[in-house]
């Protein structure tokens, strides 16, 4: 390897290898997923050659972006390289004309949509990993964010990927050279690649569809007594014929956690707390907004909107300063990121956040609970003391039903996450005989499992 | 078999496991780390050092040189803290971890020479750590300004670093116990090392000031360096009885507010004198800091909040300000400074992009890590320039240093400067 890429681009120390041992799981903390080697790799050619390598040597190699992701996904499971493909971070072209952009895969969300905002346009999938994800891992993950409800997912943008195969060859997905937006032409290898969290080769290049940035946003939030009113709520919004960009839950705990963490923010004490955002022209946001408080309003009289930018940072603090809030909701414990993913029908969702809080109780473990009851999509957060053993392993547990709470609901365990190594015992009852077919396709692209090996697939 | 895990060791970073534990690993730090920001490598980041901090505290991982580089590549900027959703205390489990492997491994050749030379004078030990590569016999050139700066040209490198002149006298050795009058009541002055021994006109600049706007100024003579760069280079035994001292010359003063024009010193004393003292069990101490530290306030602070008489002199300046790290995130302090500055006459105010990041200089990290700190220094040169601005202003000597040795470095015609020369300027004192 050293001939191959110099030494500079490997790292191979104890603190190296400690350095990216883990990602946000609770998994990675608790246990030792330390590789061999990494490879910091500066081009798509060492990308290449750290995959011929492997090939050729038969060794595991698991793509990594900033290691945000939840699953475990990004360590390596059965040791061998970590590609660390950060530092490929060039944006290389804006087609404006033909609403596109290309990238190398380790451009930072948050770095992307500043570029484009300059040119009044937008990479609409929003993760709150925004600041430090990489468009790569969000590929991979197939990641979606608050305003999925109207913008869908990261693969809903990708037009067109570069994939080094697990053999080190290198293919173009969505037509070679194309600038088109849209095509029906053979099979859709970018959807296959999108979202196979590394099992089946590295992106190294993406082709990414944006929209025109929308010059306004707005407001609506509703305090709720009754949790099932939320959801009601919810559909009859939809009903009136009108999509917000993002609709978005606290349920009782977290807003315990936010008025904590900020007592000035004074959330309204409440079962639920509703944040609907209207995005588009001024007049088409206010309208919108207006309309929306008054279907809410047959619900609870609590509802307040704003079209104001000022106003609207004010009404959305509370949702942007959940995730810090729900670790500091007990002195000296932390949030960790365990069963943090579900998704659920949305007419469910109330049930699902009351099941969340049964388990809670049972295990006697806080659990603050936030999402996107657009796509009932539930993020929920256990706090717990880090130092306690007996904790670290009721967290397992509260994790476990949670996942098992979803699939009872008829939802899946991970909404917008993905699998990793945390949820794969939950693929076979999830998939069926789907799976094999999953599997299927792994073995005919990487018959050798060098690929981000122990992975999505059940031991 | 008690439930709760113990930590291994008993040493300094068991006192921060509670902080290393609430890290979950979100890697936000990763788009705040100014160190990370120029490696982009995982082992540069804040989490990587929490990472580390608890693998040493479980015995899975050695200390040893890496370590030791990891840990010391952080320039305690704070941005990780105070971006952090999960609320660690980032930088006390980096100077935690630091005086656990000083204990573990011992200290650096430095700071051995330094610490020879305690036992006759702790109160030069800080000044020869912060000048502690600077040891070395180098030719010196002036520079052409009258800024007292020198630059350094290492025999057959192009590299140029600026490094202060010594002051002749040292700023405390000159002056009485009380200065000035003070209609308006005392406040005692907490020199810091670098006005004391090296930029002694800042010094002048701040009493001047202070008295010409009718405060009396009390200057407690057994005051010495704020601990810092003992701090945080694992030294914290050897400062113990540094900062304790500290504490006693100012609650001593007779003055109800306590003034500190140089970032680090003031956050030292608002924010780490507390925490350590209880870290090592002497509470005495650590209620004296505490008292001691809700007296504290950094000079513009004090100033924009007490108001100053209306400035005399034209200063014609365009001016942009460099929030010092231990200034807007170690004390909360950024309006301020800007407000004095705005009212100056004939200023005119133009603020600089990222003005928040770190610049690099970090007391002896810019000293250790040259290198490093001038790649993260360049990024805060380029911000000045774009400002169009004449002069830098900030209120801490390490990043004064570290901006002009930039600017000196890039050929620039601007220099930085302090709060207190900009406002003795305007007030017309001459210092
Ligand atoms: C605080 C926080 C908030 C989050 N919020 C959201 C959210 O709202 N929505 C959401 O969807 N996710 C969210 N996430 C999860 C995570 O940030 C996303 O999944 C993100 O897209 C991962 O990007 P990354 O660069 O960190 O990838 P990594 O974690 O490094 O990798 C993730 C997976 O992608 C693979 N991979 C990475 N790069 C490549 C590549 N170039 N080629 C092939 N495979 C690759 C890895 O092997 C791994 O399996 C959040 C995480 C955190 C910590
Ligand atoms: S931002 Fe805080 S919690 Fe997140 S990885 Fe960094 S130190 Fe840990
Ligand atoms: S204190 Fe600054 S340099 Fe140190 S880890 Fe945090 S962000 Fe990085």
């Amino acid at each position: 390897m050293r001939r191959l890429l110099g030494e500079e681009k490997l790292r191979h120390r104890e603190l190296d290898l400690l350095s990216y041992s883990y990602d946000s799981s609770f998994l990675t903390q608790t246990g030792d997923f330390r590789p061999d080697v990494i490879v910091v790799a500066r081009s798509a050619a060492d990308v290449a050659a750290t995959v011929r390598y492997a090939h050729e040597h038969d060794v595991p190699v698991v793509p990594r972006g900033a290691g945000t992701g939840q699953t475990g996904g990004a360590v390596a499971a059965r040791g061998g390289i970590v590609l660390d493909l950060s530092p490929l971070n060039r944006i290389l072209e804006l087609d404006a004309d033909n609403l596109q952009v290309i990238c190398e895969p380790g451009v930072v969300h948050a770095d992307l949509n500043a570029f484009l905002a300059k040119r009044r346009l937008f990479f609409p999938p929003d993760p709150g990993s925004t600041k430090m994800c990489t468009v790569g891992g969000m590929a991979a993950n197939n990641s979606r964010g608050m305003r999925a409800i109207k913008y869908g997912s990261t693969g809903d943008y990708v037009l067109g990927l570069d994939v080094i195969l697990p053999s080190g060859e290198t293919i173009t997905t969505g037509s070679v050279g194309s600038r088109a937006l849209q095509s029906s032409s053979g099979l859709d290898l970018t959807r296959l690649f999108v979202g196979s969290e590394g099992m089946l080769g590295v992106i190294t290049r993406l082709r990414l569809k944006v929209l025109p940035l929308p010059a306004s946003r707005g407001l609506v939030l509703a305090a709720f007594d009754v949790l099932e009113d939320s959801g009601k709520a919810v559909l009859a919004v939809f009903q009136a014929g009108v999509l917000p960009s993002a609709i978005e839950i606290l349920d009782s705990s977290a807003i315990k956690a936010v008025n904590l963490y900020k007592p000035g923010l004074d959330l309204p004490a409440a079962e639920a707390v509703l944040l609907f955002e209207l995005d588009g022209n001024k007049p088409g946001v206010a309208h919108d907004a207006q309309r929306v408080a008054e279907v809410v309003c047959q619900f609870t009289p609590r509802v307040r909107w704003a079209d104001e930018p000022k106003q609207v940072a004010a009404l959305w603090e509370g949702r942007s300063v959940v995730g810090a809030a729900s670790g500091q909701v007990r002195p000296g414990a932390t949030r960790v990121y365990a069963g943090e993913d579900i998704c659920v029908p949305i007419a469910r969702v109330p049930e699902a956040l009351r099941g969340i809080q049964d388990i809670s109780g049972k295990y006697e473990t806080i659990v603050v609970t936030y999402g996107h009851i657009a796509s009932g999509n539930l993020h929920a957060a256990p706090v717990i003391d880090m130092a306690s053993a007996g904790e670290r392993e009721r967290v397992g547990y509260v994790a476990e039903e949670i996942h098992e709470l979803a699939l009872r609901l008829g939802g899946t365990v991970t909404g917008e996450h993905g699998v990793g190594l945390t949820r794969r015992a939950y693929m076979t009852r999830e998939h069926g005989p789907a799976l094999a077919t999953m599997s299927l396709l792994k073995n005919a692209l990487d018959p050798q499992g060098i690929m981000n090996p122990g992975k999505t697939f059940p031991e | 078999m008690s439930e709760r895990t113990a930590p291994l060791a008993a040493g300094p970073l068991a006192a921060a496991q509670q902080e290393i534990l609430k890290c979950p690993r979100c890697g936000q730090c990763r788009a705040y780390c100014p160190v990370f920001g120029e490696l982009r490598d995982e082992s540069s980041v804040a989490r990587a050092r929490i990472a580390l901090a608890k693998a040493l505290l479980e015995g899975r991982a050695t200390a040893d040189a890496d370590a030791r580089r990891c840990l010391s590549e952080c320039t305690l900027c704070l941005a990780c803290t105070a971006n952090c959703p999960s609320g660690v205390a980032v930088e006390q489990v980096v100077l935690a971890a630091r005086a656990e492997l000083a204990q573990r491994l011992g200290v650096g050749t430095v700071e051995r020479v330094v610490l020879g030379l305690l036992a006759k004078r702790d109160d030069l030990l800080p000044l020869l750590t912060f000048l502690g590569s600077s040891l070395q016999r180098l030719p010196f050139a002036k520079l052409p300004d009258d800024s007292g700066l020198r630059l350094r040209f290492p025999l057959g490198g192009l590299e140029r670093r600026v490094l202060p002149a010594l002051a002749r006298r040292p700023f405390l050795a000159g002056s009485g116990p009380v200065v000035g009058q003070g209609e308006r009541g005392t406040v005692a002055y907490f020199v810091g090392c670098f006005d004391n021994y090296v930029d002694v006109k800042t010094g002048r600049a701040v009493v001047g000031v202070l008295t010409h706007n009718g405060f009396a100024v009390a200057l407690p003579q057994d005051q010495g360096c704020c601990g810092m760069p003992l701090l945080a280079n694992g030294l914290r035994d050897t400062a113990l009885p540094r900062l304790r001292r500290n504490v006693d010359a100012l609650l001593g003063a007779g003055a109800g507010t306590m003034i500190a024009a140089c970032a680090s010193c003031g956050s030292a004393l608002r924010h780490l004198y507390a925490p350590t003292f209880t870290a090592v069990g002497d509470g005495e101490y650590a209620e004296k800091a505490a008292r001691l530290a809700e007296h504290v306030r950094d000079l513009a602070e004090f100033l924009a909040e007490a108001g100053i008489r209306r400035p005399e002199r034209e200063l014609g300046l365009r001016l942009t300000f460099h929030d010092p790290c231990h200034l807007v995130r170690g004390q909360g302090v950024k309006a301020q400074p800007r407000e004095l500055l705005r009212s100056l006459p004939g200023v005119e105010f133009s603020e600089m992009a990222e003005s928040d990041r770190c610049c690099g200089g970090a007391g002896t990290f810019s000293f250790s890590h040259y290198e490093l700190a001038r790649r993260i220094n360049d990024r805060k040169v380029d911000n000045i320039e774009a400002t169009g601005a004449a002069v830098v202003a900030t209120e801490c000597p390490g990043c004064k240093l570290q901006l002009n040795d930039g600017l000196v470095r890039r050929g620039l015609p601007q220099r930085a400067r302090q709060v207190a020369e900009l406002l003795a300027a305007a007030h017309g004192i001459d210092v």
